[in-house]
C-alpha cells in the first residue's frame, strides 16, 4: 500500500511568506510537494469560511502564514489575525478537529529556510493524522438522488426521468 | 454551593406582583415617553398568542400602550429590533439587552442619543420547555394558565444562561422602572468555573467524541435560522448562508452543512455575545446552540479578559489587539 499523501492548503501572505516560498525555491531548498499555495493580501484576510471551504473540498491539513508581528505590511494586520487565529484554533478543536490539521506560523521573506522546515513539518504532522475525517462534503450520487425520489417506487416516474435525463 | 441569589425564596405570588407592578410602570413610561416625544417608537412585550409565550412589540401611538406587558416568558432579546433604525427609539431593556444595546452602540448601529433605554431589573426568565413539562400537551389554554399557580422561580426553572447571570439589572439605562434587584458577586475562578460549566465538560471529552457529540446534537436541526434571526448580533446585509459567490455553505440540512453553519454562526458573535439566551429561546427543536457562543466567550474571557456590553469605552476583543498577545501556537 502506498503512503498516505495529504494535500494541504496553504494560505500565504502576499508580502512575506509568499516570498518565503519563492526564495525556497529559487534556494533550491527541498520541501514535500503536499502544499497547494494560495496567496493573500494579509493573513488578516483569512476568514473562518475559507478553512472550512478547504476542508469541504477535501483538504487534509491547512497552513496559515504571514508576516511576523510588527512587519506587517499593512501595519497591523496580523495582529488582528493573531487575535482570530486564536479563536479559530481552539474553536475548531472544540469542535473536534484534531490537534495538527491546522498550522500557524510567522515566516518573512528572507525566511526561506524557516519556509522549507515548517513546510516539512506541516506535511509530517498532517501525514500522521491520516486524511480528514471531518467537515468532508459528500458528492451527492445517483444512489443518494434514488433514495432521495424513491425510485423503487415503481410509481415514480420522476425519479427514473430525471435519471434517464443524466444518462441521455 | 454558596449562592448569593437564592431564586427559590421567590415564590409565584410575589412575581404576579412584581410582575405586575413592572407592567404597570412600562405602560405609564411608554405612554409619556410616546406623549413627550422622546422616542417615536416604544419596542416592548405583549402576550403571544399561546399561553406563556410573549412577542415583541412596537408601539407607537400612546392609546396603545396597555398591550405592553411583563412577566418571566420575555425570553428574547429587544436589541434586535432596534438596529439600523433611524428613528428615535425606546427600548424596554432587562440586563442582556442592555448590554446588547451597549453592543449595538460600539459597533455604530444605533446612536446613543437616538436611544432611550427603559430599564428592566431582572428576575430571570423561565425556560420555555419547563412551561410544556408543567402543562398537559393538548389541555385548553385556560387550564394552562391555572396550572401555573403552583409556578415558582426556582432555579431549575430558569433558563440556563439566567442560572449564571453577570448582570441582572441594565448597564445603561435613562430611567429604571423599579429599584435594582441583587447582582451576584463573582470572582473570576467561580466564573470559569460556574459560567461555563457546559464547556468545560465538552472540552473533558475525547476528540472525535466531541465531533459526534455535536453532530448528534445538530442531528435535528431544520436549519430554521431561528438562533440567527433572533440573535441581536447578526445584520450583515448580506448573510454568509445567502451567499451564493462563492457558496460557503450549502443550504440543505446535510451534516456538514449544518455544522459548518452553526460553527460560523458561533464564529461570528465571537467577542460579542451577551450570552442572553435569544437563539436557544428561539429554537424550535432545543437545540443547545449556546454551548458553541459559549466556548467563544470562554476563550475570550479567559485570554483577553472579556465580557460584551459591560462598558461603552472598551472596544470589543476581536477589534483591537495588543502587541504581546500570546502567540505560543504559531511558529
Amino acid at each position: 500500500m502506498s503512503e498516505f499523501e495529504p494535500k494541504i492548503i496553504t494560505i500565504l501572505c502576499n508580502w512575506c511568506t509568499y516570498g518565503a516560498a519563492d526564495l525556497a525555491g529559487v534556494s533550491r531548498f527541498q520541501y514535500p510537494p503536499n502544499i497547494r499555495v494560495i496567496r493573500v493580501p494579509c493573513s488578516g484576510r483569512v476568514s473562518p469560511k475559507m478553512i472550512l471551504s478547504a476542508f469541504h473540498n477535501g483538504a487534509d491539513g491547512i497552513w496559515i502564514s504571514g508576516c511576523h508581528p510588527g512587519d506587517c505590511h499593512y501595519i497591523t494586520g496580523n495582529y488582528y489575525a493573531r487575535r482570530k487565529f486564536m479563536l479559530l484554533k481552539n474553536f475548531l478543536e472544540y469542535n473536534g478537529i484534531e490537534q495538527g490539521r491546522i498550522h500557524f506560523s510567522w515566516i518573512s521573506s528572507a525566511e526561506g529556510v524557516k519556509f522549507a522546515e515548517v513546510a516539512r513539518d506541516v506535511v509530517e504532522s498532517v501525514r500522521k493524522l491520516g486524511p480528514a475525517k471531518y467537515f468532508i462534503k459528500k458528492e451527492l450520487d445517483d444512489n443518494d438522488l434514488c433514495s432521495c425520489l424513491n425510485k423503487s417506487n415503481p410509481d415514480n416516474n420522476l425519479a427514473k426521468n430525471i435519471l434517464e435525463e443524466q444518462a441521455a | 454551593m454558596t449562592m448569593n441569589i437564592n431564586q427559590s425564596d421567590i415564590n409565584k405570588k410575589q412575581i404576579d406582583i412584581i410582575n405586575q407592578q413592572y407592567t404597570e410602570k412600562i405602560r405609564e413610561a411608554a405612554k409619556r415617553i410616546l406623549l413627550e416625544k422622546k422616542a417615536d417608537v416604544v419596542i416592548g412585550f405583549k402576550n403571544g398568542t399561546e399561553p406563556m409565550k410573549t412577542e415583541p412589540c412596537l408601539i407607537t401611538k400612546a392609546s396603545d400602550v396597555d398591550k405592553l406587558i411583563w412577566n418571566e416568558h420575555c425570553r428574547l432579546n429587544l436589541a434586535n429590533y432596534v438596529k439600523g433604525r433611524k428613528d428615535k427609539v425606546a427600548v424596554v431593556a432587562k440586563g442582556c439587552d442592555s448590554r446588547n444595546l451597549v453592543n449595538h452602540i460600539i459597533e455604530k448601529q444605533i446612536k446613543r442619543e437616538n436611544l432611550y433605554i427603559i430599564g428592566v431589573p431582572c428576575n430571570g426568565m423561565v425556560d420555555k420547555f419547563v412551561n410544556v413539562k408543567e402543562s398537559k400537551v393538548g389541555v385548553e389554554s385556560e387550564t394552562m394558565q391555572k396550572n401555573l399557580d403552583v409556578f415558582l422561580i426556582d432555579r431549575d426553572m430558569l433558563q440556563d444562561n439566567c442560572k449564571t447571570c453577570i448582570s441582572r439589572n441594565p448597564v445603561i439605562f435613562d430611567e429604571m422602572i423599579a429599584e435594582p434587584v441583587k447582582e451576584r458577586v463573582w470572582t473570576k475562578e467561580e466564573k470559569l468555573k460556574e459560567r461555563f460549566e457546559s464547556v468545560n465538560k465538552i472540552e473533558a471529552m475525547a476528540e472525535s467524541d466531541r465531533w459526534s457529540f455535536f453532530n448528534d446534537m445538530l442531528s435535528s436541526c431544520t436549519r430554521c435560522y431561528a438562533c440567527r434571526n433572533a440573535c441581536s448580533l447578526c445584520y450583515c446585509p448580506t448573510c454568509f448562508v445567502d451567499e451564493s459567490r462563492p457558496q460557503w455553505v450549502g443550504k440543505g440540512v446535510d451534516p456538514v452543512d449544518v455544522r459548518t453553519y452553526h460553527f460560523l454562526r458561533a464564529f461570528h458573535c465571537a467577542g460579542r455575545c451577551t450570552d442572553c439566551g435569544a437563539c436557544e429561546a428561539a429554537c424550535p427543536m432545543n437545540i443547545k446552540v449556546r454551548l458553541f457562543t459559549k466556548k467563544l466567550d470562554k476563550e475570550c474571557f479567559e485570554s483577553f479578559g472579556w465580557e460584551a456590553g459591560m462598558s461603552l469605552d472598551e472596544r470589543p476583543p476581536l477589534d483591537v489587539y495588543k502587541v504581546n498577545d500570546s502567540e505560543n501556537f504559531i511558529r
